[in-house]
């Protein structure tokens, strides 16, 4: 069984009910002082208890911090040698230096990204999440004061919480595209809340979903294939620990909408596009672009199962079978992308090992749909603060980044990136195919929505794509266990 | 044999690279780096028939630890490897040396036994002497040659972009300026191999 | 770099791979036998061709005494093993791809590769890594004809060409209104093999 006082919290459950967060972000002194100093602030937070294990105790608190810390950091506390030298090369190198892996070139140019990200001065990220606001802010306030004088703190800090959109009192489930996110999250062995949950693990070769072994998200412990990931040294440090990739994922709304807008009227000007009920609304053709674009409707019922209009039916209990051809889901909806089931054949056995933790959360306000494109507000940043938990980030999450949203071969999609987040290379052709070298981002890419043979409805080719989602910044992280930070803290990790 | 599947000719040869104190392992490597300078990325572009090669330098082979045993090489060899058109080798060796002569001697002049482009029999028996017999070849497209590999690229670009410029005409005329597209991707010659 | 397959825009996708690893005379024998059979039976091959990703391979056993001897001046090798060179090309870089290469077909790695020694079997698959690691040799060169396009645009490309040559000698007599629904039907016929490729720019 798992260990779940060992296991930071918001890894194998997430915090449903702490719908509003703070990023707070350090740097490490430098010398052996600031090492000391760095590991008197990690005993402070031990000591007062301030980092939430996944077991709560019998009572639930009323905020709750997490802690991770970045190949930097674990160089600022002047760890030995071998210990570093044992962790993973992406670890090791870091976000910014596999840029141009991750696709983070033209708008998403670490040059251009947003502070503290600018330099690899995140040493040590503190995660606080809380239901209440002030609860929040005084929690962080807390961390801070206590940190002062020990770390140096970078500015600004990032607030993110669930949207709240128009008068709702509940926070809304939605990203600012206006979809229902964080649907689909792998089922993992042994990680069972005990509350009803539609997340589906991985398929077997029946076409049964199973859970996902929990060394897929954990280190030290059995992942798909039997395989134990890639450890580093000694295994108490990074026994039950795991790897952390924030991405500061900002999304163009006024950009999305007005695509929506113009591709919906251009669609409609193509006869035989769009299925019957949807062909004269143009609301209707919006949402179903939009829908197409995603693999799910705006309310998240799955593309695949409802192919022409939204259900209201939030599952993750289906597959892509019979649909091989994309006439339902597009082939390269971001959905069927990000987690492709049975798509890519061998009874599931390609994308297996390619599955992520995910628990990102939105940051800036939503904005309306009636709002000017010109305003004040539509001009605000916005997106959403994407984490994602993996055991090696080479293999699960830059893979999926790299080889299914920058790229689509393996959808028989060619060079065709993801419609949402994926990064433009050229104008439907990747740049350096069809003429001299131009600048990365200044051209646009296309997708396919796919026609079906069945009713006679011709395939549509979405052209111009702009840049959706912008990385603003982002870092690996390591996420160690209750132990690894107590053996961090005590300054005596020792391969010997 | 395993040396062909279907229209595909597999070669793989080992040829030893001579010794002695003129530096021909490392004159042959530099050369070899540098071959991918060429706009169409390699000389083998100039023969036509060529789908996929490498050059590998074999310096040693590699020991595994206890209990193996230690094997040296008294030679370093030149692994060269092609996937070509044909049935047998000599297509081949005439191709590459009347198409790319030059390269040909610039490279194999560094190995033991090299007879020169003088005599393509001689020649053609030299690759002979240095070729291993492929055990199993696989290969995705045993029948397609190049220029109808290439051919085909060149019309699925072409069609991609046309299905997209013609969904935002009118349907009149798209006839014609199918018929036009097509002619004209029938006039027009197979791109030059390594261009796409 | 010099592994990868390019051109003046950029990288290509195919990438070379050679891997050699010693074998005993034993092993040898039997190796050679079951190549000779995956060669020959190419419903053996199936599983390799769907992953797509391989367009060219070959697996060649050469004994200790079959390294080319061409003069009397080079020195005969005397060698303790058998050699299995493994020269293959992939689609995208090596080492993500070979998860899925060792979960799918991890039955016939393990029997061809059983023979050489210190192969430490495909699953898990971490330790099949350091070993080729360990025994890869990189190509000082390589070169494909179309360096931008992979075994699926291959695949397409061939696939699209005969569709449209079909419907360019089926559609020549049609008046525009049954031309437009033959079009359609093309359409949706050839919408899968429609997606862009070409060489990668490398980076500055």
């Amino acid at each position: 069984m798992l260990d779940f006082k060992d296991i930071q919290g918001n890894i194998l459950l997430g915090y449903r009910s702490f719908w509003k967060a703070r990023f707070l972000y350090f740097k490490f002194k430098t010398g052996p002082e600031g090492a000391k100093l760095g590991r008197n602030f990690l005993t402070a937070l031990l000591d007062q208890r301030l980092i939430t294990p996944a077991d709560w105790g019998k009572n639930k608190p009323d905020a709750a911090t997490n802690v991770a810390i970045s190949m930097a950091g674990l160089r600022a506390l002047q760890l030995n040698s071998e210990t570093l030298a044992s962790f993973p090369g992406d670890f090791q190198e870091g976000m910014r230096a596999r840029a141009d892996d991750l696709g983070d070139i033209g708008e998403s140019h670490p040059e251009k990204w947003d502070q503290p990200w600018r330099s690899n001065d995140v040493h040590l990220l503190l995660m606080c999440y809380s239901g209440e606001p002030n609860i929040l802010n005084s929690r962080c306030k807390d961390l801070e004061d206590l940190a002062a004088g020990m770390l140096d703190q970078l500015q600004p800090s990032q607030d993110a919480g669930k949207l709240v959109i128009g008068k709702q009192a509940v926070p809304s489930p939605k990203e600012h595209f206006g979809f229902d996110d964080g649907l689909s999250n792998p089922d993992v062995e042994n990680a069972r809340d005990g509350t009803s949950d539609a997340d589906v693990g991985n398929l077997d070769s029946k076409g049964n979903f199973r859970e996902v072994p929990v060394g897929e998200f954990l280190l030290g412990h059995r992942g798909e294939g039997g395989e134990v990931a890639p450890m580093p040294k000694p295994p108490l440090l990074v026994h039950n620990g795991t790897f952390l990739v924030m991405r500061k994922l900002q999304q163009e709304v006024v950009r999305f909408r007005q695509y929506l807008k113009e591709e919906a009227e251009r669609m409609m000007k193509v006869p035989g596009c769009l299925p019957d009920k949807v062909a004269g609304d143009v609301c209707k053709v919006q949402e179903y672009l939009a829908a197409k674009m995603m693999g799910r409707w705006k309310d998240g019922s799955p593309v695949d199962l409802y192919p022409d209009a939204p259900a209201g039916h939030q599952t993750n209990a289906f597959s892509y079978h019979g649909d091989e051809d994309g006439a339902r889901c597009p082939l390269g909806a971001h959905v069927r992308r990000a987690n492709p089931r049975d798509s890519l054949g061998f009874a599931g056995q390609i994308v297996n090992r390619r599955r992520m933790l995910r628990r990102g959360i939105t940051y800036g306000e939503f904005l309306p749909e009636d709002a000017s494109p010109t305003s004040q507000e539509a001009q605000a940043e916005r997106g959403i603060m994407f984490l994602s938990l993996n055991a090696s980030i080479e293999r699960q999450f830059e893979f999926i980044q790299k080889q299914w949203m920058n790229f689509g071969e393996e959808f028989k999609q060619g060079d065709d990136g993801d419609p949402i987040t994926g990064t433009r290379f050229g104008d439907g052709h990747m740049v350096g195919a069809v003429g001299p070298k131009r600048g990365a981002c200044d051209a646009k890419g296309r997708m396919v929505i796919q026609g079906d043979q069945r009713t006679g409805r011709i395939p549509y080719v979405c052209s111009q794509l702009p840049n959706f989602v912008i990385t603003k910044g982002g870092e690996y992280f390591f996420m160690p266990s209750m132990t690894g930070l107590v053996l961090l803290a005590s300054g005596k990790v020792s391969t010997k | 044999m395993a040396n062909t599947n279907g229209d595909k000719y597999a070669l793989t040869a080992l040829f030893p690279i001579r010794g002695g104190d003129e530096n021909h392992y490392e004159q042959l490597r530099s050369y070899l780096r540098n071959l991918d300078k060429d706009p169409l990325g390699s000389p083998l572009s100039r023969v036509s028939i060529v789908h996929m090669a490498r050059f590998a330098i074999i310096d040693n082979l590699i020991y595994q630890g206890l209990p193996a045993k230690r094997d040296r090489l008294k030679s370093r060899y030149l692994l060269f490897m092609c996937d070509f058109d044909g049935t047998g080798l000599d297509p081949l060796i005439g191709a590459m040396s009347s198409q790319m002569g030059d390269v040909v001697d610039k490279v194999w002049e560094h190995c033991v036994a090299y007879p020169g482009r003088a005599k393509r029999d001689l020649l053609t028996a030299y690759f002979e002497r240095c070729q291993l017999t492929t055990t199993l070849f696989f290969c995705d497209q045993p029948e397609a040659e190049v220029s109808k590999i290439l051919r085909g690229l060149m019309a699925k670009r072409a069609f991609a972009q046309f299905v997209e410029d013609n969904q935002r005409q009118p349907r009149a005329g798209l006839k014609q300026r199918f018929e036009a597209l097509w002619q004209d991707l029938c006039d027009r010659p197979a791109p030059k191999p390594g261009s796409m | 770099m010099s592994n990868f397959a390019r051109n003046e825009y950029g990288l290509g996708k195919a990438v070379t791979f050679n891997v050699i690893t010693p074998m005993s005379r034993a092993g040898t024998r039997l190796v050679k036998v079951l190549l000779t059979i995956f060669d020959w039976r190419k419903q053996t091959q199936k599983t390799a061709k769907e992953l797509s990703f391989l367009p060219f391979v070959h697996w060649v056993v050469i004994k200790r005494d079959e390294f080319p001897h061409l003069v009397p001046e080079q020195p005969k090798e005397e060698l303790n093993y058998d050699y299995l060179f493994f020269l293959s090309t992939f689609n995208g870089p090596w080492g993500p791809y070979i998860d899925a290469f060792a979960d799918v077909l991890y039955e016939p790695l393990d029997t061809v590769w059983f023979w050489s020694h210190g192969y430490p079997f495909a699953r898990p698959v971490s330790r099949l890594k350091a070993y080729i690691d360990h025994n890869q040799v990189e190509s000082d060169h390589a070169y494909s004809a179309y360096p931008g396009a992979s075994v699926r645009d291959v695949r397409a490309a061939l696939a699209l060409y005969k569709q449209l040559n079909e419907f360019a000698a089926q559609t020549k007599n049609l008046d525009e209104a049954q031309f437009d629904r033959e079009y359609n039907r093309l359409l949706i016929r050839t919408q899968n093999m429609l997606g862009t490729f070409g060489t990668h720019p490398e980076t500055d």
